[in-house]
């Protein structure tokens, strides 16, 4: 929602319903008992603070628990916590070094080997038989129009003056970076932080970064994604891209690397136009 | 020190005021790691209100993050669509809030406390007297603040709309 459509900010429960520290404080325990017990006569009466209150009861993600409860006792000191004695740890950064180990042999692995994508029949205006991807992954794309951004749908076509931003989606943990070649043949590549691959979590959309403004080149444009285990030099696709003659297989700089690619159709449309 | 069970407990508070504040799963995660690493380094076992403490604690490491996420650009609109996904905003008036307030931090000159000030209110939907002990602040200045706030982002809607006439 965006212009005036939009209300003006209100506290977002009435007056006689407790804010959310209040609620969290008598689950504490922190509350006087007669403080409490008009709190849980409220909760009772109430059907949304009921509610709030058994959503504040229900376990949260467990395996993210776990692994903020393991880090929050890295902090805790060693010398006067019961917590330390029963856990066994004897130094913290010793344990700190051994998570970041973890972390980087667990998190990101070598991939089991990918499967290359197939490579596009015809480059330049055969961009339409292109639709291939690897497995799960994906790229996403938000588009901005006359103030309204959402998620453009895998039909839907951009206009000129769209400000667009990408979004990168894989199974795997990954490196990756993005590519785009228009129907004229011109290469960009899509930064996120410098000129280096970005990691990208597995199992999650990843925002890349700027947003782009789309000009009014016509035709529709190429965005590929080059997936790898390991880090590589951004510029080896994009220099292979520019003299491409469509074998998708000579863009990726290993043969554990991936590629998932999608078009981006372009339409012109009329001002105050909406999504065609 | 806390013990285990106590740790148990602050982490699940994090994760929920983050959660409420930072629709996306993976950015409450980090900030309510940042929070606990913040909270326990503190030296809170002198404090009376501890929960109020590590509210305040969280909040604050979520402000820095929605500040960030402005740096680069995020899309709030689908910010506060996620929200709304995850069912964390409980009626179309805190999804409105959560939007409102994005578009504050990104276009807004405002300061932490203001910030702060702004997510106590219209998204944990504390009091003024609430906001005023958390903060260590007089609720004379929570009120005065947040109604220039709320101006803020009258004048706000107010200029988007003079944008798309």
């Amino acid at each position: 929602m965006t212009g005036p459509d939009l209300p003006e900010m209100t506290r977002p429960r009435p007056d006689a319903c407790p804010s959310d520290l209040l609620l969290e404080r008598r689950l504490a325990g922190e509350l006087a008992s007669a403080h409490a017990a008009a709190l849980d006569a409220h909760a009772a009466s109430c059907p949304a603070c009921g509610a709030r209150v058994r959503a504040m009861q229900e376990p949260v993600l467990e395996d993210s628990k776990d692994r903020l409860l393991a880090q929050a006792a890295l902090v805790v000191p060693e010398s006067r916590s019961s917590l330390w004695k029963r856990i066994g740890i004897v130094r913290p950064a010793l344990l700190a070094t051994m998570l970041a180990a973890t972390v980087v042999l667990v998190v990101l692995p070598r991939l089991r080997e990918r499967t290359p994508v197939a490579p596009p029949a015809v480059p330049g205006d055969g961009l339409h038989s292109v639709l291939t991807k690897g497995g799960g992954d994906s790229i996403s794309v938000f588009v901005q129009r006359h103030g309204a951004i959402r998620r453009l749908g895998e039909d839907e076509a951009l206009a000129p003056g769209d400000r667009v931003q990408y979004a990168l989606v894989v199974e795997q943990a990954s490196l990756g970076a993005l590519y785009g070649r228009d129907s004229r043949g011109a290469t960009r590549y899509v930064p996120v932080e410098g000129d280096a691959p970005v990691v990208l979590p597995g199992g999650r959309e990843t925002l890349l970064q700027p947003a782009y403004v789309l000009d009014a080149t016509p035709g529709d444009e190429l965005l590929i994604a080059v997936l790898c285990p390991e880090p590589f030099l951004a510029d080896y696709p994009l220099e292979r891209l520019q003299q491409w003659s469509g074998d998708m297989a000579s863009l990726l700089p290993s043969p554990d690397c991936a590629a998932v690619v999608r078009v981006l159709r372009k339409v012109a449309v009329s001002p105050g136009g909406d999504f065609p | 020190m806390p013990d285990r069970e106590q740790l148990r407990s602050l982490v699940s508070l994090a994760l929920r005021v983050c959660r409420r504040i930072l629709a996306n799963s993976a950015d409450a995660e980090d900030a309510a790691q940042d929070a606990l690493e913040r909270f326990l380094r503190s030296g809170f076992e002198g404090r009376s209100r501890p929960t109020t403490y590590l509210f305040t604690v969280a909040t604050r490491v979520c402000i820095d993050r929605l500040r960030r996420l402005r740096r680069q650009e995020r899309a709030y609109d689908e910010w506060a669509r996620q929200q709304e996904m995850v069912g964390l905003a409980e009626d179309r008036r805190s999804t409105d809030n959560m939007l409102l307030i994005g578009r504050l931090l990104s276009g807004a000159d405002l300061s932490d406390d203001d910030a702060a000030i702004a997510i106590h209110y219209f998204v944990h939907g504390m009091t003024e007297q609430e906001i005023a002990e958390a903060m260590d602040m007089k609720r004379r200045t929570v009120g005065w603040r947040l109604a220039r706030l709320t101006g803020k982002t009258r004048q706000m809607v107010s200029e988007d709309g003079n944008d798309r006439s």
